[in-house]
């Protein structure tokens, strides 16, 4: 083998044992050899260059603002779904419903009148027609059910997320380790006896907030044990 | 920006929007949506190459951000947890397209294509001959496995542990695919400015094999 | 039967469960024999164990991931995270990583990576023992073994599916999520969150700022004296909540429990109901000076107040 033969196969060694402590030395692991044949070698020089003029430019790209119809699109979805509530609630929703200064005047002006004819009404009509509110002495009656969920005791939405979930992890459940799995299900299980107890109360007294405010927790912690269990990608 | 500002002066912090959101306040989803959108947009495109997808995983992400944001319990930071839910949505759409180069499973190194470099070659670096465009040009026509781990370390700053948690493959392997993600794209930037130049006519010499 | 029959009987002890003296011995050397049947499972696949040691800075991030197996993370007092693990199978190996890759890392993660999921639950164990800096911050996610988490500073986030998690002397954020497992915090001296569906929560000698607890239908127990200005909720829907307080615990209670009892050693305020539904009450009391806040929440459990001697 000829004095050129075997420096060329020496530089290529070098340039080889380059390549292969390359991708190290770029995740920051100690290869002085790199810095070292970059020196000498032009060629990896240029491959070390180019690989962190990449690596950098990679890190601050600027954002790119999407088409505007995407909020529409996801805005009519979550109506249909029933996430958005319809109504407004309180002052807003009627400002809205009138839409300008104008609708507020004559808002005000219905208001007033209304106000005045219910508070004669109050005054005029007999005592016992005047319905009480049906509660056992000594007990202040449960605060209403908030406006836009009159006839639902969960938001809609989060039920249909949990009910999706639900679907998704059943399927998934079979390739779960067994022991994994029974957790999982130990703790469904729990929370679906809660759910259940809860609803009870719900269905017997549907202005009760607390009832319903336990069952929404528990679908809420029901889903995130779904979720727990469905991102579990452990073997 | 401006309009991220005008969200955040006129509403509040995410933990309030959020709050509001969990009772169904449009304007609170039309505050996180418009807080967040680039964001998750850009992640989306970046990690499929493609407009259209991109545009319709933004939407599902959202979608499935709004209906599940009653669980955020707020033990991570929301931008986190979206983060996550978005990544998530565009693996899932990767994987049913049957893309299998997205799965980063364990391979015989010694089956694997060595990555090419060409010894003795054009000796420009690239500095000064790409930008921006060129690069995100690149980086969209990268293989999906590729794609996936350069975005999610160089572009979205997930560490390999991370990576490895999220693609399902170990630290080496996601170590492994980033340096050929990244001598990939190189191979095209360089291609691409070749092609691009037609005052010079420059020979490659052969790769070694 | 004849007399010299039942006299033998009446000797005969009653321990034996009526069997014969011989069958009685055989019943216990074979139930002492049952006992050295795990480990001799345990033992028949062999344990190979490694360490590594990485150098740290003072207040390293520790992350870990693992299946199976119980999890000891251990203060001490060197810039230094020291491993140590088991495993029972060439199919189970442990990735660890440091970042930065030179020099005292600020990060340590570890994750246990299974190539066979037919794998035995045996074969899958993994035993962890970490020796770490006081001030590290941890991230365990450890889906079917205890977790053990002993002098630690830093804030903890600790998960387990199946498995128990015991916190003791941490003076950091806490935050401990178990679907079945059960919970213990002994002397946690800063904020505690802890979840369990399952499993029970339980405190002890408790001095941070604030602790929040919620469980399904595990019991959640509170022992040892209230911080003055301290936070405490507790949350449950069909278990049990019991506080064992000092005579001298001062504290604001509110109360409520849908379809529980409620019971107190502590003198509390006037009841007001604010549910239809019979039994419920709520209560709004507070016993000498308020200083703590203290909120009771069950759907169908029982609340009891205790004061200990």
């Amino acid at each position: 083998m000829s004095e050129l033969d075997m420096s060329t196969n020496a530089a290529r060694a070098a340039c080889a044992q380059f390549d292969a402590d390359l991708p190290a030395f770029l995740e920051g692991e100690d290869r002085p050899f790199v810095a070292r044949h970059a020196a000498e070698c032009e060629f990896c020089a240029v491959v070390l260059g180019d690989l962190e003029l990449i690596r950098s430019e990679s890190q601050d790209f600027p954002l790119v603002e999407p088409p505007a119809r995407l909020w529409t699109n996801i805005r009519a979805s979550l109506e249909a779904e029933g996430i958005i509530l319809e109504q407004k609630q309180g002052l807003m929703g009627w400002l809205d419903w009138f839409g300008h200064a104008g609708g507020i005047r004559f808002a005000l002006q219905f208001g007033t009148a209304a106000c005045l004819l219910l508070i004669g009404l109050i005054l005029l009509l007999p005592t016992g027609v005047r319905k009480m509110h049906p509660v056992t002495a000594g007990v202040e009656p449960a605060s209403p059910a908030p406006l836009g969920s009159a006839n639902a005791a969960v938001n809609a939405g989060l039920v249909k997320s949990v009910s999706d979930m639900e679907a998704s992890y059943r399927e998934y459940a079979k390739s779960l380790d067994p022991m994994v799995q029974q957790s999982f299900q130990r703790g469904l299980q729990s929370l679906d006896d809660s759910i259940r107890e809860c609803q009870n109360v719900v269905d017997q007294y549907p202005n009760d907030a607390e009832a319903r405010e336990y069952l929404t927790s528990a679908y809420q912690q029901k889903a995130a044990v779904l979720m727990t269990a469905l991102e579990y990608n452990g073997r | 920006m401006s309009s991220d500002k005008k969200v955040t002066t006129k509403a509040a912090s995410d933990s309030q929007l959020i709050a509001r959101a969990q009772k169904g306040d449009e304007e609170a989803f039309a505050s996180l949506f418009e807080a967040h959108k680039r964001r998750v947009y850009s992640l989306c495109l970046r990690m499929t190459g493609n407009v259209a997808e991109a545009e319709d995983l933004t939407q599902e992400a959202f979608l499935q951000l709004f209906r599940k944001i009653g669980t955020f319990r707020g033990e991570s930071a929301f931008s986190t947890w979206l983060h996550r839910l978005v990544v998530n949505v565009v693996l899932m759409h990767l994987r049913k397209k049957g893309l299998q180069q997205v799965s980063l499973d364990e391979t015989d190194p010694t089956l694997e294509e060595p990555v090419k470099r060409d010894y003795g070659d054009d000796d420009r670096r690239l500095i000064g001959s790409i930008d921006r465009i060129t690069l995100a040009r690149a980086i969209g026509k990268l293989p999906p496995g590729y794609r996936a781990v350069f975005v999610l370390h160089d572009m979205e700053g997930y560490e390999h542990n991370e990576i490895a948690g999220i693609l399902n493959c170990s630290v080496g392997n996601s170590k492994s695919q980033l340096h050929k993600a990244r001598m990939k794209l190189r191979e095209a930037l360089r291609a691409g400015r070749s092609e691009g130049e037609t005052e010079e006519n420059r020979e490659t010499t052969p790769s070694v094999g | 039967m004849g007399k010299e029959d039942k006299t033998v009987l009446k000797r005969t002890p009653k321990c034996l469960l009526g069997m014969t003296p011989t069958k009685f011995n055989a019943l216990q050397l074979g139930a002492v024999g049952l006992l050295f049947v795990p480990l001799a499972i345990t033992y028949a696949a062999d344990l190979v164990k490694q360490e590594k040691t990485f150098d740290t800075t003072a207040n390293p991030h520790i992350g870990l991931s693992n299946m199976i197996g119980r999890v000891i993370v251990r203060a001490w007092d060197r810039q230094q995270v020291h491993v140590v693990y088991g495993t029972y199978s060439p199919q189970v190996n442990v990735d660890m990583d440091q970042l930065p890759q030179r020099g005292a890392a600020e990060k340590v993660h570890l994750t246990t990576r299974i190539s066979d999921v037919k794998a035995s639950a045996t074969e899958k164990t993994v035993f962890y023992t970490l020796d770490v800096p006081a001030g590290s911050s941890l991230e365990i996610r450890n889906t079917e073994g205890r977790i053990d988490i002993e002098k630690i500073s830093g804030d903890a986030f600790l998960d387990s599916t199946g498995g128990a998690i015991s916190v003791t002397d941490a003076s950091g954020h806490v935050v401990a999520n178990s679907i079945e497992g059960d919970i213990h915090l002994t002397r946690p001296a800063g904020k505690v969150e802890a979840y369990s569906v399952c499993g029970g929560i339980h405190f002890v000698g408790a001095t941070g700022p604030s602790m929040r607890a919620q469980t399904t239908s595990g019991r959640i127990i509170y022992e040892g004296d209230l911080v003055s200005g301290g936070d405490y909720s507790f949350r449950n829907y069909r278990g049990d909540i019991d506080l064992y307080l000092p005579a001298s615990a001062s504290f604001e209670l509110n109360k409520s429990t849908v379809r529980g009892k409620f019971s107190s050693d502590f003198p509390t305020g006037r009841s007001q109901a604010t549910h239809p539904y019979p039994g419920a009450h709520t209560f709004l009391g507070s016993n000498i000076s308020s200083t703590a806040t203290v909120r009771l929440s069950s759907y169908s459990g029982d609340v009891h107040i205790h004061r200990q001697p």
